[in-house]
């Protein structure tokens, strides 16, 4: 039995520990027990061992390009019904690198329309959003065109939450003509985007007159 | 009535001003960047052959080539010519003498650049890595000096004042900050614009910022408050280039076409004070850089068929 309610990085402390004198030092001042027929350097072993599995990797993070405006209206649907372009819906939940769900973190988004125009007058295609208690998010927009200096579709993030790092980072998909059927070998041919964990299957829903497209995008922030 | 001959007049002016091509450097492959000298009496350029050349100018005699092993994302060349800066995508960052060919400074940086730029006196170069906080070396000593504040989304544009005294950032969080030169001191910010800053240069006398991006404005900020002091009307699109004449009269501004940043944009020569637009030239091609020279003139180059044209603009 661990009976842990005592973590170390809530505290303020000036000179952090590491995370093995942290359980310690729990177990020293009670606030760790350790069922008797664990030994306490076995004990904390295991749950450091244990907490590395559960670790997320931090989103990659990947450049805020030249056209970010603040200000964005709240607002989870971007597509307007006379909007051209493939309906798109994109979902995810964010959460920290400890695979704890961020409730309420802030998710600003923008992106080109379907002819790869951002509209740098107004804010069509921009929204923030807001991560519900869970940490998840959803909004609905249409499938970003090709800017011309981009190689790639893409959709931006900057994504907040408080004892976080912000994160900013693109959103990239597996059906991009530019990867040619294979993101896993052809994902850098657009210099921008740093890792294939970027770019995200795409699953076609609908039906043959109203084609839709989905995909999920989880959003992992490293503590501060 | 008078303000229809004020307007004549300045089209008739920016008619007669045309620009002319006064050196075309021979080049192997087209040019991405081209760093100018304000000394106006060398250039370079890197090119798709990845290759970085260096011209003496305006005679365009090829004065060295020097092999760059990966994507470069930006450049720059200290005022006096002695120094070539470029940041590479993997996120290798060198500063070569242009005499020599000796690399001064070599590193690695967890990112590419943004931007690249050296004070005046070429002694320092601050370096804006993708997202990172602004970093400010001390050129012949190879010694970082300091760090500016650390800021969402990095830095797209950094200046130094003539005499180094205080540094300018147009930041990806949209704000533009001013620093003290010798410290990395945060000292004022202005919070106007919408969208990114893209560029920014300080007026000859350091007391003002000329600050432009995304918002499709050029703004003249005062360095002390970081207030506005006048914003100019809309422009066409998004400023992406900003400089001010060594006699601290004119202002050059660059502009980034908007729905293809590969196509040509204008370039608009502005009186500093009061903003008036007194040029507005189009080129036939992407402007790959240029600046003022310290003779007055602004020189500006493009690719051609015949090699990189630089033009006198003014």
């Amino acid at each position: 039995v661990l009976d842990f309610d005592a973590g170390p990085e809530r505290g303020t402390m000036k000179h952090r520990l590491s995370r093995r004198d942290a359980l310690l030092r729990c177990a020293a001042a009670g606030a760790l027990r350790v069922a008797p027929w664990l030994g306490l350097s076995e004990a904390v072993s295991a749950l450091q061992a244990q907490e590395q599995n559960a670790a997320r990797k931090p989103t990659q993070w990947n450049e805020i390009g030249p056209f970010y405006k603040r200000l964005a209206p709240s607002q989870s649907q971007l597509k307007m019904e006379s909007d051209p372009g493939l309906p798109l819906t994109v979902s995810g939940e964010v959460i920290s690198t400890r695979g704890d769900a961020l409730a309420r973190a802030r998710i600003e988004i923008w992106q080109a329309d379907y002819r790869g125009l951002y509209d740098l007058e107004g804010y069509r295609f921009r929204a923030a959003l807001s991560a519900d208690v869970k940490g998840k998010y959803s909004f609905d927009t249409v499938m970003p065109g090709h800017y011309p200096a981009r190689v790639c579709q893409h959709i931006h993030y900057l994504v907040t939450a408080p004892g976080h790092k912000p994160l900013i980072t693109q959103l990239y998909f597996a059906t991009d003509p530019v990867f040619e059927g294979d993101p896993d070998h052809n994902y850098g041919r657009d210099p921008l985007v740093l890792s294939r964990e970027l770019v995200r299957p795409v699953m076609l829903t609908g039906d043959p007159k109203t084609v839709e497209a989905k995909v999920t995008f989880e959003l992992v922030l490293e503590r501060l | 009535m008078m303000r229809a001959l004020a307007a004549a007049l300045l089209l008739a002016g920016t008619l007669a001003a045309q620009p002319a091509v006064v050196a075309t450097l021979a080049s192997a492959a087209p040019a991405n960047f081209f760093v100018l000298a304000r000394s106006g009496k060398s250039g370079a350029a890197v090119c798709d052959d990845h290759k970085l050349r260096v011209w003496a100018l305006p005679e365009g005699r090829l004065l060295r080539t020097i092999d760059l092993a990966e994507l470069i994302d930006a450049a720059a060349m200290s005022g006096d010519g002695a120094w070539i800066a470029v940041g590479d995508h993997s996120g290798g960052y060198t500063v070569w003498n242009a005499a020599t060919g000796a690399q001064q400074l070599q590193f690695r940086m967890a990112y590419y650049p943004f931007a690249l730029a050296f004070s005046a006196d070429a002694k320092r170069l601050a370096i804006a890595p993708a997202g990172e906080p602004v970093q400010i070396y001390d050129v012949a000593s190879r010694a970082k000096l300091f760090e500016l504040e650390p800021t969402v989304g990095g830095t797209a544009a950094v200046a130094f004042s003539g005499d180094g005294s205080r540094i300018a950032t147009a930041d990806a969080d949209t704000i533009v900050r001013i620093y003290d030169g010798g410290t990395g001191k945060l000292l004022a910010r202005n919070t106007d614009f919408l969208l990114e800053p893209l560029a920014v240069s300080f007026t000859a006398d350091g007391k003002r910022v000329l600050a432009g991006g995304g918002d499709l404005t050029i703004a003249l900020l005062d360095a002390a408050t970081g207030s506005a002091v006048r914003k100019s009307a809309k422009l066409t699109d998004p400023v992406i280039y900003l400089e001010v004449s060594p006699d601290g009269q004119l202002a050059a501004a660059g502009l980034m076409h908007a729905a293809n940043m590969l196509m040509a944009a204008p370039l608009i020569v502005s009186e500093v004070e009061s903003g008036r637009k007194v040029q507005e030239w189009l080129p036939a091609g992407r402007m790959l850089g240029g600046g003022w020279t310290v003779d007055g003139h602004l020189l500006a180059a493009t690719n051609s068929d015949s090699g990189l044209q630089i033009w006198r603009v003014r």
